[in-house]
């Protein structure tokens, strides 16, 4: 291995550890949530309002089989799927708007619709 | 192209859906899900190393091509990346390789291994219209570095004896 290999990997180490501070950024902190929206192949499939204290839960079809997500007032998780990694539901409860469920063999996103507290910013 | 090349190529491409077949039924021991050995690589490095860019490319889609056949998953969402993400490696393997006076093959397909992730990644996020496919980014990449390694190392030992059967 050469020394230009190291400094490859060092790099790429360096990109890796960047991006898991920087991917976050890359989400809308500090919104209000209004709704929680699953789509499946870019149509809007569900929208749940989000109300404090109600959960419900509900399956959908997916390609291949059929998924179950939760909502517990202000969160959502993927509770079974049956698509072949199940990432989505390790991914567990998001609360937070930016963040997302994906499941990329079934093409769904479950995220929170959020618009700003503000309406409008003079200065 | 001449007949030895071809007939190569082909065993090449053979061995390459192979691996891509048996890759998919090993368990996955690790908490990181989707993580891939890439042993099937290890054809599109030959190709790259014993005749060149194009043969490269060539074997990697036609890899995935034949491997996705025979998987169930052409032209499904998983082949596109697959796709992607080959091709993207491809391309940079071969830029790397070019200089290949300062980078050995551990760090072409180390570098390979996180392009393939990265390309997979950039496809899955146009396909589903969101940025959020991003955040398994560090995890892949970092698990890519040893893998690729792997691949590398492997690529190696079998260059150094098939050298002498090009040509």
């Amino acid at each position: 291995m050469t020394r230009a290999d190291k400094l490859l990997i060092a790099f790429i180490l360096l990109i890796a550890v960047a991006g898991y501070f920087l991917v976050p950024l890359l989400s809308d902190e500090g919104l209000e949530k209004t709704n929680i929206i699953i789509k499946m192949k870019g149509q809007v499939v569900k929208t749940v309002p989000i109300e404090e204290n109600k959960k419900s839960a509900f399956t959908l079809r997916g390609d291949k089989g059929p998924f179950t997500v939760e909502v517990d007032g202000g969160r959502v998780r993927m509770v079974e799927s049956t698509c072949p990694d199940k990432i989505c539901v390790k991914r567990g409860w998001i609360s937070n708007p930016g963040e997302t469920i994906i499941c990329v063999p079934y093409e769904v996103i479950i995220y929170f619709d959020a618009r700003s507290p503000v309406d409008a910013v003079t200065g | 192209m001449n007949t030895r090349k071809l007939v190569f190529l082909s065993l090449l491409v053979a061995l390459g859906t192979a691996l891509h077949v048996l890759e998919a039924m090993l368990p996955n021991p690790l908490p990181f899900p989707g993580v891939k050995l890439g042993l099937a690589n290890v054809v599109t490095l030959l190709a790259l190393y014993l005749f060149g860019f194009r043969s490269g490319l060539a074997v990697a889609v036609l890899r995935v091509l034949t491997g996705s056949l025979l998987s169930g998953t052409i032209f499904s969402i998983t082949f596109m990346m697959s796709l992607s993400g080959a091709v993207l490696s491809t391309i940079v393997m071969a830029c790397l390789f070019r200089r290949s006076e300062s980078f050995s093959i551990l760090g072409v397909s180390m570098a390979g291994a996180v392009m393939h992730n990265i390309g997979q990644l950039l496809l899955a996020s146009y396909l589903i219209e969101t940025r959020g496919v991003f955040y398994y980014l560090p995890v892949l990449i970092i698990v890519g570095l040893p893998t690729g390694f792997l691949t590398g190392y492997i690529s190696r030992l079998l260059i150094r004896r098939l050298k002498e059967y090009v040509r």
